[in-house]
């Protein structure tokens, strides 16, 4: 019996064993085998790099730059894509029309096409840089459009990136309406690239989504509009500020300061100051301090005087911000005796070392 | 007599085998897991994040034993982590005056006026402080209470929605925590934790070597493998990104990382709710080698001690769920030294009085030792394999051959190592003088919310 399981055991550890072996074998010699042909160890980099710099410094000498993208493809676009986000302007230009001339972007055009998603993936990657070019957009046609509505997300977000560079405000419209309904990350991708465009889908994309019935569209909105930190043209806050969803609430308090001030935005912030939830105080507060709110001084020496921590410092910052009412208002305070004394009396200082006096 | 010692060698022999298949089933999964990982291939994005307001805060933790060279060193090396909004947390359990005053040297401190919650019950905090210089750093006094209480306070002491815990036994990269939040952010509703990090590298000599297969083995099952039916649990070296929120819901920290996270599984499970705790399989932290045998033992014996300290308080800490999510440790690092050494000692006892033959020694050894070769130089190979783009011939070659001397003296050793390590540890009330509080088990406490 002993000698029928020891059979048995020696035979599937033998198996097992030579199954191993002859992975280790085909692993090593495949490994070595790239290491010494040197795959993936980007040999030619620096040469090509060279290559491309004296062709956008303005050299028309192609001969090296075609040998390259003939003998060393794939390590030549490496290196083409590595100036994306170093080039802009006319430099950028060059260098799009260049992979137009040598079928780059045609090639990638099919390759967006691949079933294979990794494929699929790369291509608008790439093309997401070219696409800042007319010449290229106009060869990439429909593909973009058509790709944000691709399954897999890491094909919709080059595809929305591409399609932020052609500028034109239908392709803004729905890469802005894409980002309000996709993943966090998504969103900070795309809020960065969307920036540079606020002012024009504040005019109606923006309006369209806040004025939306979907909750989370709106705070993913309101989130992107804050992450801009730029001066905002639009109006209507105050019907955000006052919405039932504490979420929209907090998101349009972060955006308060950033939008024009209306008399009514102006007195939801002072409600907020007075009613609000200890985190809304102390939003309020720090908006009422950007915006110099002379009406908040005595709701943020309230907060001071019974806030928690992060709300007392914050509404000591905001009187700090206002001389001279605000610095009198911390002066009283500080005469006290309890931590709100301290926090006021450590903020008067750091305002009162900023202005030199 | 004879025929009895027979008998348990044969059983035991066929028990480990057993256990070896499965361990090499799911180093198989753990392979196939990683090579998914790989093809997928992911975008870094950390540039963008590093600017992005949008990005939530995380705040850092470190809880030093003393204010040596080495625990002030951690404390720098969390705060020159690449990101835009991080706070590094350090608290100080209990320490002496001159400790104290090493610290206010290091980060010029001056008392603070933030106020100290109690969400989490631990010792008293004697005092706050933040630096004067331009970082970001808030150094906790409190009262003595153990290390555990001390986690604890610096949850409560934490303003940022995501927590991050870097070991200080491990080689970690500035831009760790942006590239563990991307995987995050993907999905931050559902994601309640991330573990990420790499087998430690194999050095020059055996032990190092040896040491690579351990931790290679631990990161290809706790991470990889788990992690296909969303049980990730940390490995040695690894790196934790985790919601406060969850943490705080968690009831806190009952020990280290491995606790807590067998915790959220239970609480996720318990609810019922989707919730994702991540692998993320980049060379973002990694323990640091061994290269002596005592290093060996005492990173085997501290990795052990975790696993014998939430294999014991399994069912306090998550209910039912607990058992569900520890056995594959429990057989492996519990189990199987028991019975190998059991084996062992039967065989030799065996041999010598002439109770059982060669075949059946050969049996055993075939099952422990044979199939240990095996485990060994399978994950080797199959971690090259999941990796088609970037293998590397030396290190597969140095540990698919350190598979042979491993098994061949340290195995039986280190089984001894793991039998003298799996023991219940100390009273929660010693780890933890300040948390007074009883643990319910999730499949409790998860019906007053999810994770």
């Amino acid at each position: 019996m002993i000698r029928i399981e020891l059979s048995v055991a020696g035979c599937l550890l033998g198996l097992y064993t030579l199954f191993l072996v002859a992975l280790f074998f085909a692993l090593r010699s495949r490994a070595s085998g790239r290491r010494q042909r040197g795959i993936g160890s980007k040999n030619f980099t620096p040469q090509i790099r060279d290559a491309l710099v004296d062709y956008l410094s303005g050299s028309n000498d192609q001969t090296r730059i075609r040998e390259f993208a003939r003998s060393h493809r794939s390590e030549f676009i490496d290196a083409l894509l590595e100036f994306h986000g170093t080039v802009g302007g006319s430099a950028r230009d060059r260098l799009c029309d260049l992979a137009l001339e040598l079928s780059l972007v045609q090639n990638w055009c099919q390759e967006a096409a691949s079933k294979d998603r990794l494929i699929r993936r790369q291509a608008y990657t790439r093309l997401s840089f070219v696409c800042a070019y007319e010449p290229c957009r106009r060869v990439a046609g429909d593909l973009l459009q058509e790709a944000l509505k691709d399954a897999d997300p890491e094909v919709r977000l080059p595809a929305a990136r591409a399609l932020v560079q052609s500028g034109r405000i239908d392709g803004l419209t729905r890469v802005f309406q894409l980002a309000v309904s996709q993943s966090l990350l998504i969103r900070i991708l795309l809020a960065e690239d969307l920036r540079r465009h606020a002012t024009e889908l504040c005019e109606h994309a923006v309006p369209q989504v806040l004025m939306g019935d979907n909750p989370r569209e709106v705070v993913a909105a309101l989130q992107i509009l804050v992450a801009w930190e730029r001066a905002l043209p639009m109006e209507g806050l105050h019907k955000l500020l006052e919405s039932d969803n504490r979420e929209i609430r907090l998101e349009a308090l972060r955006l308060a300061k950033l939008v024009p001030l209306t008399p009514e935005t102006r007195s939801a912030l002072l409600r907020f100051l007075r009613e609000g939830d200890e985190e809304e105080n102390t939003l309020a507060a720090l908006t009422a301090g950007r915006l110099r709110l002379q009406e908040a001084l005595p709701a943020l020496a309230r907060c001071l005087r019974t806030g928690g921590s992060e709300l007392a410092g914050i509404a000591a910052s905001a009187l700090s911000e206002m001389p001279p009412k605000g610095w009198q208002t911390l002066q009283q305070i500080a005469a006290g005796e309890d931590s709100a004394a301290i926090i006021a009396s450590a903020a008067l200082d750091r305002a009162r070392r900023k202005a030199g006096v | 007599m004879a025929l009895a010692a027979f008998l348990a060698i044969q059983a035991i022999a066929i028990l480990l085998f057993a256990f070896g298949i499965g361990e090499f089933l799911r180093l198989v999964r753990g392979c196939l897991v990683l090579r998914r990982i790989a093809r997928a291939g992911r975008q870094n994005y950390t540039a963008v994040l590093l600017k992005s307001p949008l990005v939530p805060p995380v705040s850092t933790i470190a809880v030093p034993p003393d204010a040596s060279n080495e625990s002030v060193q951690f404390a720098r090396r969390l705060l020159e982590l690449h990101y835009g909004k991080n706070e590094v947390v350090i608290v100080l359990d209990g320490p002496s005056e001159d400790e104290m005053s090493v610290w206010h040297e290091e980060f010029h401190l001056c008392p603070s006026t933030r106020v100290i919650g109690q969400k989490l019950p631990a010792a008293r905090v004697r005092g706050v402080y933040e630096s004067k210089d331009p970082i970001r750093v808030v150094v906790i006094d409190k009262e003595k209470g153990g290390p555990v209480d001390a986690w604890n306070a610096a949850v409560n002491a934490c303003t940022s929605p995501v927590i991050g815990l870097l070991d200080p036994a491990a080689d970690f990269q500035p831009d760790i925590l942006l590239r563990l939040i991307q995987p995050m952010l993907e999905a931050i509703d559902e994601t309640v934790a991330i573990c990420g990090g790499v087998p430690a590298p194999p050095g020059d000599n055996l032990i190092s070597r040896i040491g690579a297969l351990e931790s290679l083995r631990a990161w290809m099952i706790r991470g990889a493998a788990l992690s296909e039916r969303n049980r990730t649990l940390p490995f040695p070296g690894s790196a934790v990104l985790v919601k406060r929120s969850s943490v705080i819901q968690a009831g806190g920290f009952t020990a280290g990382p491995l606790e807590l996270f067998l915790r959220l599984h239970g609480l996720g499970m318990a609810a019922g709710k989707p919730y994702r705790i991540l692998f993320h399989p980049e060379a973002v932290s990694q323990s640091r080698r061994a290269t002596t045998r005592a290093e060996l033992q005492s990173q085997l014996g501290r990795d052990q001690r975790e696993i014998a300290s939430a294999f014991f308080r399994r069912v306090a800490i998550a209910g039912p769920f607990g058992w569900k999510v520890l056995n594959i440790l429990f057989y492996s690092r519990a189990l199987r030294p028991w019975l190998e050494t059991l084996g062992y000692l039967l065989a030799i006892v065996g041999l010598v009085l002439k109770w059982v033959g060669v075949p059946a020694v050969l049996f055993l050894l075939l099952a422990a030792v044979g199939m240990g070769i095996v485990l060994s130089m399978a994950a080797a190979v199959l971690r090259e394999f999941a990796e088609p783009n970037s293998p590397d011939d030396r290190r597969l070659t140095a540990l698919f051959f350190a598979a042979i001397p491993e098994n061949l003296g340290y195995r039986q050793l280190r089984n001894l190592w793991l039998i003298a390590g799996f023991r219940p540890s100390g009273s929660l009330e010693k780890a933890n003088r300040g948390k007074t509080k009883e643990d319910r088990p999730p499949a409790v406490s998860a019906a007053s919310g999810s994770v």
